[in-house]
């Protein structure tokens, strides 16, 4: 997969405008679960800035992907189970998936019912179509890359994707609702649910690929909701469906607002003139809590971390004791609550407990903040070279962070601490990889998870040929490790490799994560049964209009 | 005896000073002015806070290497500790203030004396020599009074990598001379054709005396005046700047670093706005109301 698409998810230290750059991970939690506390009918309007695409083989943003939810149907979807670790489930699409050949071929049969709304049934073959136009690198689609190596790795997937074939030979309908998928190597079941699941490729009619610039502007879906028309840089309503097979939502009427920046639909939501958002600017943080009360939604462990990353080819992080001793002098626990009022936690692991797996504190005594000892420890090493270090900002990044970051190193260590600044990620990798950085800069940006894997957490910036290596890290054992994870034959085994893989990391310490993200966001007294899951995204067909 | 003295001799009054130049003419009005000695007041202390901040606030609390900065204090309201708060960095407001006015002033006073030199030097030459001289130099100055002020800085700032105090005295004086040029072109062609010009010239006199000894005394008096006001208005112009993240950067501070710093924590503490905001309105105030008493000082048609 190029780096294109990923430098999207990579937007940097996330930040409060971030949210516009992270990647999508389709689907939702709690779904069928939670019932209205209201009654059904009414409309409500949701805040969102300016998506790539409303395609499903485009989409690859949180906004449009949030759209999406209501206007179409996939085979599985996101929920949180008892721990609080996010899992694909079958959604009311899908009735079964089996492997009849220990995880080399999956066979997935679908509830039959289900149409589009313009009346074309909702088949095997819908989907086979689908996959072979996202895939084909003629069509230039955003998602296609999740048939390719290092994500399902279909059979055929290659011929497709460079426009000699158009169908992978790995994907077929068996029968009129049974689907089946051929890999080129084994995987577990959960794993395969995750690659397929998160970015999801929505199912799309035979319309959309005659002519994908009109679907664009007013995409047909098998959801619970439908278009009312095409839609525009202002938004699009969407209303009820009413053919639709599944549990229908609340809501007869959905209108989605586009706004220019989150500082916009933050005033139109204490207005109350905006029912939901998930996103919520940095300088409403501190009095969201007061101003919405428990209208206010502050979920813990999303899947999005910031890291920083000591690189390799500078002499200045050579010694291990320093790069711990610059962690250690960070008081993050302070940063979250004065400068995010609560709204980021401290990492201690690159994978948040919402992921199976996640939550371990694999840092241990590096990441605890303990300003004698980052002092001791880097003046033991023979202190920093040159006495100075640069924390990286990007050119979106209002620079709150880093000032405060480069405040407690000070303090703390005696270090002098500035900051460095990059356009964007792009630039930061070139500058780094290349050595054309002044000594002393350390590198960090931020991930936003496709799906909940540790190993989609922490491959891009860290496995040796990754292409996001911006700290230059080189070890065969921790490239080795992730993966025999992803070859493993049991979830077990798998995430044991995994966090051995993950320990094997942060015992050589090139970086660390230093910050999980909460979903933030808020609803209007004209709403309840608002949520936001983990992954980002609310649960829209659950949400009752107060009468 | 010069031509000043001439010159304005027939205003003295029979009440008025003893010596009879201009400007101790306007040092007798300018004493008597109450709005002079205010400005004047403030005016020391913005001289202190550039000069020997060190009196007012230490130093050490401006920075986190020194023990100042500790985000713990984050919004801290006003106290005994922090006279006008501590803003988002748990910085103290107060020595933030007093030793963010030394980059403000320094870039008002460069800006200033940068734009009447050049200003004056080329509204002169204009003046003098007329003709195509002057047609040409008057074309330039329009091209450049077309250039709209802070788009014009903004667009020169984002072109010109130029970070820190040089950058705005760049930028500033480069769309500013233009005023200065041609209020001191106006005042040449005036003085120019005055008896004493003429009686200069009838004596021998070379053109570059005439310009420096008879001319230039007499039409500098508004460039003058005009720069102690532009003075305040090109702090106020470094802050909007600086806001926008063109002007003075991190790790360097100055009121309008501050002033953008402190939006976002506004509503819950408002000193880390106002207390900035306060200084740089008061040091703008103050060259506006000196600039005020200097003019009607200087120009005689004003005295009452």
């Amino acid at each position: 997969m190029s780096l294109r698409k990923h430098g999207l998810a990579a937007g940097g230290l996330v930040l409060g405008a971030a949210l516009a750059l992270t990647a999508c991970s389709s689907g939702s939690s709690g779904g069928g679960s939670s019932a209205g506390t209201g009654g059904a009918g009414g409309t409500f309007s949701v805040g969102l800035e300016k998506f790539q695409a409303l395609t499903p083989s485009n989409c690859y943003d949180l906004y449009c992907a949030q759209v999406n939810r209501a206007l179409f149907t996939g085979l599985f979807q996101f929920t949180t189970d008892s721990s609080g670790a996010l899992t694909p489930t079958n959604t009311e699409l899908t009735k079964s998936l089996n492997s009849p050949d220990d995880g080399k071929t999956w066979e997935i049969e679908l509830n039959p019912g289900f149409t589009f709304t313009n009346g074309e049934k909702v088949t095997a073959q819908t989907f086979v179509d689908t996959y072979n136009y996202a895939a084909n690198g003629d069509n230039g689609q955003q998602l296609g890359f999740i048939f390719g190596p290092g994500s399902l790795d279909v059979q055929g997937y290659q011929d497709v994707a460079d426009g000699k074939s158009k169908a992978m030979s790995g994907i077929k309908a068996k029968s009129e609702y049974l689907l089946s998928i051929t890999l080129n190597a084994a995987m577990t079941e959960s794993l395969f649910k995750n690659f397929i699941t998160g970015p999801q490729i929505l199912p799309m009619p035979s319309e959309a690929f005659k002519d994908p610039a009109k679907y664009e502007k007013q995409p047909i879906g098998n959801g619970p909701y439908k278009l009312t028309g095409p839609y525009n840089n202002q938004g699009l309503s969407v209303v009820k469906n009413a053919d639709y097979a599944g549990t229908a939502g609340n809501a007869d009427q959905i209108d989605f607002k586009i706004y220019a920046d989150s500082n916009a639909y933050w005033a139109d939501l204490q207005a109350n003139t905006l029912d939901v958002t998930n996103n919520l600017p940095q300088n409403a943080l501190a009095t969201a809590p007061q101003v919405l009360g428990d209208r206010y939604l502050n979920t813990p462990n999303g899947l999005q971390y910031s890291f920083f990353g000591f690189p390799a080819n500078d002499p200045t992080f050579k010694e291990k004791d320093v790069r711990i001793g610059i962690a250690k002098s960070i008081n993050w626990d302070e940063i979250n609550q004065k400068l995010y009022y609560g709204t980021r936690q401290t990492a201690t692991s690159f994978a948040p407990s919402s992921i199976p797996g996640g939550g371990q504190d694999v840092c241990g005594d590096k990441c605890t903040f303990d300003a004698a000892k980052a002092k001791e420890l880097i003046q033991g090493a023979g202190g920093v070279p040159g006495n100075t270090v640069r924390i990286p900002q990007l050119s979106n990044e209002t620079g709150d962070v880093q000032k405060a970051i480069c405040n407690q190193i000070q303090t703390n260590t005696g270090v002098t601490c500035t900051v460095e600044m990059f356009k964007d990620f792009g630039e930061m990798l070139d500058v780094t990889q290349n050595g054309k950085a002044p000594n002393g800069t350390m590198v960090g940006s931020g991930w936003v998870a496709d799906n909940p894997t540790i190993q989609n957490m922490i491959y891009f910036f860290w496995t040796s040929d990754s292409p996001g290596n911006v700290a230059q890290y080189k070890n065969p054992q921790f490239d080795k490790l992730l993966k025999e994870g992803v070859q493993a034959k049991s979830d077990e085994e798998q995430i044991a490799k995994w966090q051995e893989a993950e320990k094997v990391l942060y015992e050589d310490f090139p970086g660390y994560a230093y910050q999980f993200r909460n979903q933030v966001g808020g609803y209007s007294t004209n709403v309840s049964n608002v949520s936001i899951s983990p992954d980002g995204l609310i649960d829209l067909n659950v949400i009752s209009v107060n009468s | 005896m010069s031509d000043i003295q001439l010159d304005v001799e027939t205003s003295v009054r029979p009440d008025g000073p003893a010596s009879r130049t201009l400007l101790g003419d306007a040092w007798y009005d300018l004493r008597r002015s109450w709005i002079f000695w205010i400005s004047a007041a403030l005016l020391v202390f913005v001289l202190v806070m550039v000069v020997f901040p060190g009196l007012l606030a230490p130093q050490e609390s401006t920075s986190s290497l020194t023990g100042g900065c500790q985000l713990a204090n984050s919004l801290a309201p006003p106290s005994s500790q922090f006279k006008l708060g501590a803003d988002q960095q748990g910085c103290d407001v107060y020595a933030l203030s007093i030793y963010g006015a030394r980059p403000s002033v320094i870039v008002g006073v460069l800006a200033a004396v940068l734009t009447t030199i050049i200003g004056a030097g080329i509204g002169l030459i204009a003046g003098f020599f007329g003709g195509k001289v002057d047609s040409t130099i008057s074309r330039i100055i329009d091209i450049f009074l077309g250039v709209p002020y802070i788009l014009g800085a903004i667009v020169l700032l984002s072109a010109v990598d130029l970070p820190g105090i040089w950058g705005v005295v760049l930028a500033l004086t480069l769309l500013s001379w233009p005023t200065a040029a041609r209020l001191v072109r106006g005042k040449v062609i005036e003085a120019k054709g005055q008896d004493y010009t003429l009686a200069a010239r009838s004596l021998g006199a070379s053109n570059g005396r005439i310009m420096v000894r008879h001319i230039l005394p007499n039409a500098i008096g508004p460039s003058i005046v005009v720069a102690v006001i532009s003075l305040g208005l090109f702090i106020g112009a470094e802050a909007t700047l600086s806001y926008l993240g063109l002007g003075i950067r991190p790790p360097d501070f100055s009121w309008g670093t501050m002033i953008a710093d402190a939006q976002n924590a506004f509503f819950q503490a408002p000193w880390t706005l106002l207390v900035p905001a306060g200084f740089l309105t008061l040091t703008v105030l103050a060259f506006i109301l000196l600039g005020e008493a200097v003019s009607e000082a200087l120009d005689p048609k004003l005295r009452k």
